[in-house]
């Protein structure tokens, strides 16, 4: 009996030993994310706040903890642009989404800029990092794109001379991911003299419209037609093409509307914009700022896009 | 042509005055699907779910269903998700400051008693029939949008300004039966629907 004994404990022990350790692994955190385009423009320093979605493995963790978050900042990979962040709220997303197999909780981190920049440059950080600094002592760097700031004299037209009377932003697959293709316009001369039309130029700088490739009036038939199938022609998202003046002119009291194609630097998924229309009016100079207007909405991930997103694998055992 | 068709009644705004297209999905002003055959199941004729049952076949035990569509595509002109009217003989600026939740919810309708409904995640279908359907449509890849849209705009004077949504969706629908040893217990019809994208139409109008 006691030789049984001699077997039995030493066995029991080692399979005690390994639940242990195996209930107190704990799992290694994974975040993800796919780089976008972030940008902010405003009329003065209001504030104004952005979203970053971020996917993470785990539902609960330092993480995701608002209160474990010591300072948050966008800089680029040498830190030689850097903008300190205010975080103002973490929301759960109620649904998840699988990358590579495995189910993700979705987190919204809700930020704003917590300087006053007041320049009329742009500012800007190309290939940017989100990096969030913990109480515990843990730095989490996250590639999340490019980031612009711009400060605008004003918002709307700088007269009420013309208007915007409709937009519609046409979404096309580029390179297998779902993006702002082009937009279609339509403006309105409200004032008694004839207003020639010169260039619309995009305030997120990884975006250009391609002024050349401008047809006039817009014959866009579905939010989701082929840029190619509106032109009649092949397009190019991504060639350099020289800065050209429209050279439009809309009678007083009439409208005229217009499709422009854009044109990318770097690939990101874009479904906001915000833009300028230039004009003269009797010689003098005008100009239309549009705000960050959201084009469309998916509600999907394909797995072409899921490929763009960037995974980060954290150790902390 | 059919997109034509609708992108024109937008534009001329003429959904103002139309009535919902469909009972079951009010928001929706207007719906064109992508192939002609396809119908909301509340636009099947009564001769026609009674045909559809009759295909269910003479299962002994079990459920039965007979699918009147599968994940076809349609396009919508849905509501006015934003207006503001200025009155004034000046232009109006102000900051349009929305936190728009966009919860994504696969719409499951049904009759009779089939029960049919999504889990707590909105992720898959619950019980034997849902687990049946999708073995045949696929699992929802859908997720929650939140989207925090912050803009300064600008109304012209004496103008109304309208941000309308129209977008894509699919739909499944059919028709099922529950026999144990022959016997009737569960009969109806159902319809799954999923948007897929939205897309939002910025336009003025005269006042």
């Amino acid at each position: 009996m006691k030789k049984y004994l001699y077997i039995l404990f030493p066995t029991l022990f080692l399979t005690a030993f390994t639940i242990l350790v195996a209930c107190s692994n704990v799992d290694n955190l994974v975040l993800s994310i796919m780089p976008k385009s972030y940008y902010i423009v405003e009329e003065q320093y209001q504030n104004q706040s952005f979203d970053v979605e971020i996917f993470s493995n785990l539902d609960k963790s330092f993480f995701s903890d608002i209160v474990q978050i010591e300072e948050v900042y966008i800089k680029d990979q040498a830190e030689s642009n850097l903008i300190e962040l205010e975080l103002k709220s973490i929301n759960k997303e109620r649904s998840k989404i699988e990358i590579n197999g495995k189910k993700h909780y979705i987190f919204i981190f809700n930020f704003c800029v917590n300087t006053n920049i007041n320049s009329t440059e742009p500012f800007e950080i190309k290939e940017s990092f989100l990096s969030l600094e913990y109480l515990n002592g843990k730095i989490l760097d996250l590639k999340i794109g490019n980031f612009t700031y711009t400060r605008v004299t004003h918002i709307g037209s700088s007269n009420d001379d013309i208007s915007v009377s409709h937009i519609l932003g046409v979404k096309n697959t580029i390179n297998q991911i779902d993006t702002l293709a082009g937009i279609e316009f339509e403006l309105e001369n409200r004032s008694s003299s004839t207003i020639r039309l010169n260039s619309v130029n995009s305030l997120d700088r990884n975006i250009s419209f391609s002024l050349r490739n401008t047809i006039s009036p817009s014959v866009v038939e579905s939010p989701k037609q082929d840029v190619s199938d509106i032109l009649s022609k092949d397009y190019d998202f991504f060639s350099d093409e020289q800065f050209l003046n429209l050279d439009y002119y809309i009678a007083s009291g009439e409208t005229l509307s217009f499709f422009i194609p854009i044109k990318y630097d770097e690939l990101y998924k874009t479904n906001k914009l915000a833009f300028i229309i230039n004009f003269e009016k009797q010689g003098l100079p005008g100009k239309i700022i549009f705000d960050n207007f959201l084009f469309f909405r998916d509600f999907s991930i394909s797995l072409s896009e899921k490929s763009m997103i960037e995974s980060y694998l954290y150790d902390f055992n | 042509m059919r997109k034509i068709i609708i992108l024109c009644l937008v534009l001329l705004n003429i959904s103002i005055y139309s009535v919902n297209a469909s009972v079951n999905y009010p928001d929706f002003k207007e719906i064109e699907f992508e192939n002609d055959g396809a119908k909301l199941i509340e636009d099947y004729a009564i001769t026609d779910i009674e045909k559809a049952y009759e295909n269910l076949g003479k299962k002994f035990i079990g459920w039965s269903i007979y699918y009147l569509n599968i994940n076809e595509e349609f396009h919508y002109v849905g509501k006015i998700s934003f207006a503001r009217e200025n009155e004034l003989y000046v232009p109006l600026v102000f900051d349009h400051d929305v936190e728009e939740k966009v919860e994504y919810e696969r719409s499951v309708k049904y009759t009779g008693k089939l029960n049919l409904k999504a889990d707590a995640s909105n992720k898959t279908l619950k019980g034997a029939l849902g687990g049946e359907i999708e073995k045949t449509i696929g699992t929802n890849e859908l997720y929650s949008r939140t989207e925090k849209i912050e803009m300064s705009i600008v109304v012209p004077a004496r103008k109304k300004l309208c941000v309308r949504v129209v977008g894509e969706a699919r739909i499944s629908n059919g028709v099922s039966r529950y026999k144990f040893f022959g016997i009737v217990f569960k009969k109806g019809t159902w319809e799954i629907m999923d948007i897929i994208s939205e897309y939002y139409l910025y336009y003025e109008e005269d006042i």
